[in-house]
């Protein structure tokens, strides 16, 4: 989580008065009902943030309006040879295809070196051209590569979103997971990790809760290609929703509590952040 | 680069016949031979008698060769049920052996001599076997021991396979060298340079047997003691962790050998102290203890040791790792600008250095400068690393292993040629 400094370009195009703005925290939030489809339609009324305990006056709540920053981060080592890069390829395939106008995606892959084959950016060809040349081979630096993933796909134009690939352990990434979670407290960057079922890091899980996303086991019967398909359908209609925090210290952990004032409504959201 | 290989170390007790017959001791003839001729490093046919042994002739041959050097084996329970499938004329005939070895004059040169046939065996011979995964069988005192190995790559089981026997040969050998007054300076040579060939191929379960062996014969050698530091750091590593906690194997095998980081580390800790005791001019374990005094949260005293690894060393990589690992220990102090400078230092000496650059992106994003922080790393991401020649960290869990080539050069200079 961030503090937002500057306006939010695409944003403030929706929400004018956003852009005169300043220090203000915004919460990526998914809300479903009972049958875990998303709720739709809620307003700032409908929402109930606590900061610290501190009950906050929301402001602005958008929903499946605001352009996606599609951070993809995979896993290409030597695990993921064969079958797996196959069903990679046509997943992501599968994903972009779901893109739309204004939705950037990048791609950063990892084996102990970590790269970046397609920066944040509209072109679609890239993740495709790009998987297409991959050879997968060597050990993985799983955290170093989320990391980076994390940093690219910041941005203060659009939801930030990083589908996190990786069938097996880190072997060989110099960072602590320590380092990730803690950049998963300060960042906007909603993470949904896809893993093999039983073979993951524990940090895996956590830094998806940490940044109010979702883990989600795969094994080599499932279709990753609906899987990808339906984290961004998720991530796509999740609210994101803002306010100026009032009677809570700038620094520090802040806990956020998020409510909604709707019958049977369930909500995800990040379960703090650290300011700054 | 192979950080995680075989990691661990499965003991089982199977069935295994081991009898004695005339044959075996024209065999320890013919290994007696082999050991004279045979020219240290090369593929000669001296090499080829003992690498045409099968494993059940190593495991048969094994009393005989113990017996030859006198081998105590009222303490080893192992060796003493080996010993028991000696018969009398056995007994009889490897004595006159001994008796003629002795008679030589130059039995110690003939015992690392010894060593080294069977460290070439090990390395270029047909050992280790790949085996099926066995079920666990009941311990029985009379059955022959046999260890089984499993071998990962990436993080996933690759095979099993038997340990190589030939190590344990060495090592039954260098028990035998004189250890008084001193310990030959031969047995501390070996293990350190066998013990960076482990490191080097991230053969973990042969490792944790090489320096518990090493420990009764070796256990003030610095480097010995440094060499078995820098597996213990590895073993607590995530990678080792990690792949222990999430590894099931067939058959109720369990792995063996990897307990919790804390307590690696802190084997680390106390082996890298000795080994400082016995050398304090060893700046790499200066630097291997400022590395886990920092995994153990003793930051300042980690500081100090990496600083002594920063101004003692003119090794381009041991300054790189202290300026990281000092990132890291300010890092965790709370000290954000000072771990920045050192990353920054680190960069300044690897300027393709993958870990370096994300460790910076990470603690500028933490002081809250975002743009920095994708300055730092895109470099990297740009023209990654593409080896330790860009980045050593990718050597880091090797320890000794880079200088595998040269320890094993130093070991076999004397014995290149027959006796």
């Amino acid at each position: 989580m961030k503090i937002i400094i500057a306006a939010l370009a695409a944003l403030a195009a929706l929400q004018p008065t956003f852009s005169t703005r300043v220090d203000g925290v915004r919460v990526d939030v998914l809300v479903t009902d009972s049958s875990r489809r998303p709720l739709r339609g809620l307003a700032p009324a409908d929402f109930l943030i606590r900061d610290n305990g501190i009950a906050q006056e929301v402001e602005v709540v958008s929903f499946g309006e605001i352009s996606l920053n599609v951070g993809l981060a995979f896993d290409l080592s030597d695990s993921v040879a064969g079958a797996r890069l196959e069903q990679l390829k046509a997943a992501s395939q599968a994903l972009t295809a779901e893109l739309q106008p204004g939705d950037q995606s990048s791609l950063v892959t990892f084996n102990e070196v970590v790269s970046l084959p397609c920066p944040l950016s509209s072109n679609r060809s890239c993740v495709r051209e790009a998987l297409n040349a991959a050879r997968p081979e060597g050990e993985t630096s799983l955290v170093d590569g989320v990391l980076a993933g994390m940093i690219v796909g910041e941005s203060d134009v659009g939801r930030s979103l990083l589908m996190v690939f990786s069938d097996g352990l880190d072997t060989a990434s110099f960072l602590s997971a320590g380092r990730v979670l803690d950049l998963g407290r300060r960042s906007d960057v909603v993470v949904y990790p896809i893993a093999s079922k039983g073979a993951r890091p524990d940090f895996i899980e956590e830094l998806a809760s940490l940044t109010g996303g979702r883990l989600h086991e795969v094994d080599q019967r499932s279709d990753l290609s609906a899987t990808f398909r339906a984290i961004l359908e998720e991530f796509r209609y999740r609210y994101l929703v803002t306010y100026q925090p009032t009677g809570v210290a700038r620094d520090g952990w802040h806990t956020l509590d998020v409510q909604v004032k709707r019958p049977g409504a369930r909500v995800k959201a990040r379960p703090g952040y650290q300011g700054r | 680069m192979r950080l995680v290989a075989g990691a661990t170390v499965i003991v089982l007790t199977l069935s295994s016949v081991t009898t004695a017959d005339d044959r075996a001791v024209l065999r320890l003839r013919g290994w007696i031979d082999a050991v004279d001729t045979h020219a240290a490093g090369q593929t000669d046919a001296a090499l080829g008698v003992v690498t045409a042994w099968t494993y059940e002739d190593l495991e048969l041959m094994r009393p005989y060769v113990e017996a030859l050097f006198g081998l105590p084996a009222a303490q080893r329970s192992a060796r003493a049920v080996r010993r028991r499938s000696l018969g009398s004329n056995d007994t009889a005939a490897i004595a006159v052996l001994t008796r003629s070895l002795l008679g030589r004059g130059d039995v110690v040169v003939f015992m690392k001599r010894a060593v080294i046939l069977h460290t070439d065996a090990a390395l270029v011979g047909g050992m280790p076997l790949v085996v099926t995964p066995p079920s666990v069988l009941k311990s029985d005192p009379r059955q022959q021991q046999r260890n089984v190995d499993v071998r990962s790559h990436d993080g996933q089981v690759s095979h099993f396979e038997l340990q190589n026997l030939h190590w344990e040969y060495a090592m039954d050998v260098l028990e035998a060298l004189p250890a008084k007054p001193a310990p030959d300076p031969f047995i501390g040579q070996w293990y350190r340079a066998i013990g960076a060939h482990f490191a080097h191929g991230g053969q973990f379960a042969d490792a944790l047997r090489h320096f518990q062996r090493a420990r009764r014969v070796a256990g003030q050698d610095a480097g010995v003691l440094y060499g078995e530091a820098c597996l213990q750091e590895t073993l607590g590593a995530p990678p080792v962790q990690d792949y222990v906690r999430v590894t099931v194997l067939p058959n109720g095998l369990l792995i063996r050998g990897i307990e919790s980081p804390q307590s690696h580390f802190r084997r680390a800790e106390s082996l890298l102290r000795q080994a400082l005791a016995a050398d304090p001019a060893l700046i790499e374990a200066s630097l291997r203890l400022g590395r886990v005094l920092t995994r153990l949260e003793k930051y300042d005293e980690a500081l100090s040791h990496l600083r002594t690894a920063m101004t003692g060393s003119d090794d381009r990589a041991t300054v790189y790792y202290a300026h990281l690992f000092a990132g890291d220990a300010n890092h965790a102090l709370g000290r954000l600008d000072e771990a920045r400078r050192q990353y920054e230092q680190a960069i300044g000496i690897y300027p393709d250095s993958q870990a370096a650059r994300l460790a910076l992106g990470s603690v500028l994003r933490a002081i809250g400068d975002r743009p920095a922080a994708l300055s730092a790393i895109d470099p990297m991401l740009r023209t990654p690393a593409r080896g330790p020649d860009d980045d050593p960290w990718w050597e880091y869990y090797a320890g000794d292993g880079a200088k595998v080539g040269r320890l094993l050069a130093e070991l076999r200079a004397p014995f290149m040629s027959a006796r």
